[in-house]
């Protein structure tokens, strides 16, 4: 190696290793796992945070980090028609800046969800936002607009009652929009740089709640999406479905990808090992419905929060059961698993930091005294965890 | 940048600076006052072409279309608009006039980044100006709004002493907050609060007041104030089996004929039936009033006289597959089952006629078999864009009340 290059090698690995980020729901590998190490263990709502910054309204979706920057959407207004996009310096909790759009679609939902359900998702380049509304926004890392869709305007017989909630994702230059509903229902991929339909494909007419994921399949990149009564992937280039997998799927709570592995929560949910054509069942069980909470799947175990409050842990590769622990609930966010560590969050704004262990070992309980519907994000050594009225920082040295 | 007029009287004064230092005829003069007038000149068309880009990069803002048309020429103007600062504000908020509510959107982002960037700089927001733009009631409400929040920023006082002004505002955000404001003060005033239950436009706020006139011994009429329909001309059932019924039209749509009989679902005979509802909101149960029917469309009419010509919005709730006609016209359908009931859910956009007017509403039934899934029925109102009700006549609700048709089975005919 010449004297010159070796020293451009040293100066590539002496670069700084960049936070990691968690740019859309269930973190970077949409599983609800991160890489990150001494993760805080023990929090109150006047210890052990780094931050709290007050919200300009309520949200059920989930904050999302990228690079130094944290974004989270709220709904506000006496009809919830007022949509925000909230960008926040992640070291500090300021607001670097805050957009709002009026809604225009439908504002009705049940009592416990609102508009800002669905959680974003960014990369360096831009962040997206869509409203259960059907509101849709595109903004650069300053906030300055890229693009906006109302898809109620676009498609006005879409209707979900109860409220919408899927989030989108990002995969190949495209934007992935799930909006399965009882009217004008589909799944599309938007163009990510202007907002214009690259495909458009209609879904069954139903209420669906669940995300949709993206996996490579022979070079070929897939989205997968479930629904009541199925499993489908779609080619992310045409949106032409691939394969359809029959199965009595969730509605709210998501599937997940490990490597070769599938989780698809339903009654009952399957585990497997998921195919060119779709999963290979390798178990299923029943004691792993969970309601409104998605299945965490970490270090060989699956984790389910029931709305009952009873933490089911189970062997991944045989669907025993490990254990069997009733923490507080109900739950809607999702746990996540990090640092051998599993974090669940209840409405309530009580985390139960588990040790991801064969056994039940209650590390803490954690109480921040707020009601908590999204899913918490871990970055930088930190917990990011938003309630109905702020976003809070949790750090194991906050200072 | 500054004016041309300013430049103007900049290029005078060196010209007299000039005339005054140096000989006319002087080369040095004429050369300086060549590259006087160039320079102005090129400053003063700066001037206009910043202008004219702003108001062409709006233009092309609010020419976004459906399913992200102009997306990208909307991105490049927003942020030309952006970039232009504190002149662009005002240009942008008058921009709202007239756009979509797509455009809209893209507006409002448009001012949100131009306000931080002063905010960044340190500058102040145009005060006069944006309380100019509030007290032009002609300017769209929404963008009042926004500039009577950024007003409230950098003049809390001045937005203060606004306020009052807002409680029949065009702009229901203004109005809301005017009458909550008004509320904290006059809750113990009747007659003040009797002018807040008139002017209020919102439902949990009308609630609120009429709570509070009951407990000074005044009751108000809820449903009268929010203008609904209580009499109507009912018809039906007609067939829906398959769900049919939503698309096609029975002869019962072309409106209210007395006396005037159908083919109904099952053989029967069917006529027009005047029922009047006192239920809250003036839902009417057509379970109730026709017989409990799966798979069926039943027709709602009502007649009324506007005093004059104007547009109107006939709102709907229902949990039921509706179309709304107005004087025949087709305003509204959507066909949806059991997804919750809503005040003002279906909205159709018409223009009252000033004399006789009629409404048909079809609701259609289908036959889903949960408990939650049994409800057939309707409330209808119609009122101006605030949601105001309009000063209409019902005509239905003086008629004689008709005798209705009982439905006549296929057996008894024969």
């Amino acid at each position: 190696m010449s004297r010159l290059a070796a020293i451009g090698l040293m100066l590539v690995l002496s670069l700084p290793v960049s936070a990691a980020d968690w740019p859309q729901f269930r973190g970077p590998t949409a599983n609800g796992i991160s890489t990150e190490t001494n993760l805080p263990v023990k929090w109150s709502a006047k210890e052990g945070i780094a931050w709290k910054t007050a919200m300009p309204g309520k949200g059920v979706s989930s904050p999302i980090v990228v690079g130094e920057t944290v974004y989270v959407t709220c709904s506000s207004g006496p009809r919830d028609d007022r949509l925000h996009l909230v960008a926040l310096d992640a070291a500090k909790g300021t607001i670097r800046w805050q957009r709002t759009i009026a809604a225009t679609g439908s504002t009705t939902c049940h009592p416990t969800s609102c508009m800002a359900a669905p959680t974003p998702v960014a990369n360096a380049n831009a962040v997206y936002a869509l409203f259960a509304t059907g509101d849709l926004a595109a903004f650069d890392p300053q906030g300055n607009p890229l693009w906006y869709r109302s898809l109620s305007g676009d498609y006005p017989t879409i209707i979900n009652q109860v409220g919408m909630a899927s989030s989108p994702i990002l995969a190949g230059g495209l934007l992935i929009v799930p909006m399965d509903n009882v009217g004008d229902s589909f799944i599309a991929a938007v163009d990510a740089k202007t907002g214009v339909n690259k495909w458009k494909i209609a879904r069954p007419k139903d209420m669906n709640w669940v995300s949709p994921l993206v996996r490579t399949v022979n070079g070929k990149e897939e989205i997968i999406f479930q629904a009541g009564k199925e499993l489908a992937a779609y080619d992310l280039a045409t949106g032409t479905k691939t394969w359809a997998f029959p199965h009595e799927s969730a509605s709210i709570a998501s599937p997940l990808i490990e490597g070769e592995k599938i989780l698809v929560p339903g009654r009952p949910l399957l585990a497997g090992k998921l195919g060119t054509s779709g999963p290979q069942s390798a178990w299923t069980s029943t004691k792993l419905s969970t309601g409104n909470s998605s299945p965490l799947l970490y270090q060989n175990r699956v984790y389910a929060a029931n709305s009952s409050g009873v933490v089911t842990c189970v062997d991944a590769e045989k669907g025993s059961v490990l254990f069997q622990e009733r923490i507080k609930g109900p739950f809607s966010a999702a746990p996540v698993g990090a640092d051998g560590k599993v974090y669940i969050v209840n409405e309530a704004g009580q985390t139960t930091v588990l040790k991801a262990a064969s056994e039940p070992e209650i590390l803490a309980t954690n109480d921040l005294g707020e009601r908590t519907m999204g899913s918490p994000a871990i970055s930088n050594g930190r917990l990011f965890i938003r309630t109905d009225k702020s976003i809070v920082c949790v750090a194991s040295n906050p200072k | 940048m500054t004016s041309p007029r300013n430049f103007g009287n900049w290029t005078f004064a060196i010209r007299i600076l000039a005339t005054t230092l140096l000989a006319p005829g002087d080369p040095t003069m004429i050369r300086l006052t060549s590259l006087i007038a160039a320079f102005a000149a090129s400053l003063i068309s700066t001037g206009d072409s910043l202008g004219n880009d702003v108001t062409d990069s709006l233009r092309t803002i609010r020419s976004v279309g459906r399913e992200g048309q102009g997306n990208e020429a909307a991105a490049k103007a927003s942020r030309n608009v952006i970039s232009a600062g504190l002149p662009a504000l005002i240009p942008t908020l008058e921009a709202f006039a007239g756009s979509s509510a797509t455009a809209k959107n893209w507006l409002r982002s448009s001012v949100s980044a131009i306000v931080d960037a002063e905010s960044a700089a340190a500058r102040p927001l145009p005060a006069d100006s944006l309380s100019a733009f509030v007290s032009k009631k002609s300017n769209d409400p929404e963008a009042r709004a926004i500039a009577f929040k950024l007003l409230a920023t950098v003049k809390p006082d001045a937005a203060q002493a606004m306020q009052p002004t807002f409680i029949d505002d065009a702009s229901l955000e203004l109005r809301r907050d005017a009458i909550s404001v008004r509320l904290k003060k006059d809750a113990e005033n009747t007659d003040a609060l009797m002018t807040l239950f008139e002017a209020t436009r919102d439902l949990d706020q009308a609630e609120q007041i009429a709570k509070l006139l009951e407990q000074k011994g005044k009751k108000v009429d809820l449903t009268a104030h929010f203008g609904y329909f209580t009499t109507w001309n009912l018809c039906g059932p007609f067939d829906s089996t398959k769900g049919v019924g939503f698309a096609q039209s029975f002869p019962a749509e072309q409106g209210y004929v007395a006396g005037k009989k159908y083919p109904g679902k099952g053989g029967t005979t069917v006529g027009w039936k005047t029922v009047t509802t006192k239920a809250a909101y003036g839902m009417v149960d057509i379970n109730k009033e026709l017989g409990k029917s799966m798979d069926a469309v039943a027709y709602a009419t009502v007649q009324f006289d506007s005093d004059s010509d104007r547009p109107c919005e006939v709102r709907v709730g229902s949990k039921n597959a509706v179309h709304i006609y107005l004087n025949g016209k087709k305003l509204f359908e959507r066909e949806a089952y059991h997804h919750g009931y809503n005040m003002d859910q279906h909205v159709g956009f018409g223009v009252l006629k000033k004399g006789a007017n009629e409404v048909v509403l079809k609701v259609v039934q289908n036959n889903q078999k949960e408990n939650w899934a049994q409800d057939w029925g309707f409330n209808l109102r119609i009122c101006d864009e605030t949601g105001g009700k309009l000063p209409l006549k019902s005509k239905t609700a003086s008629q004689p009340v008709s005798s209705p048709v009982e439905p006549v089975s296929p057996e008894v005919k024969k």
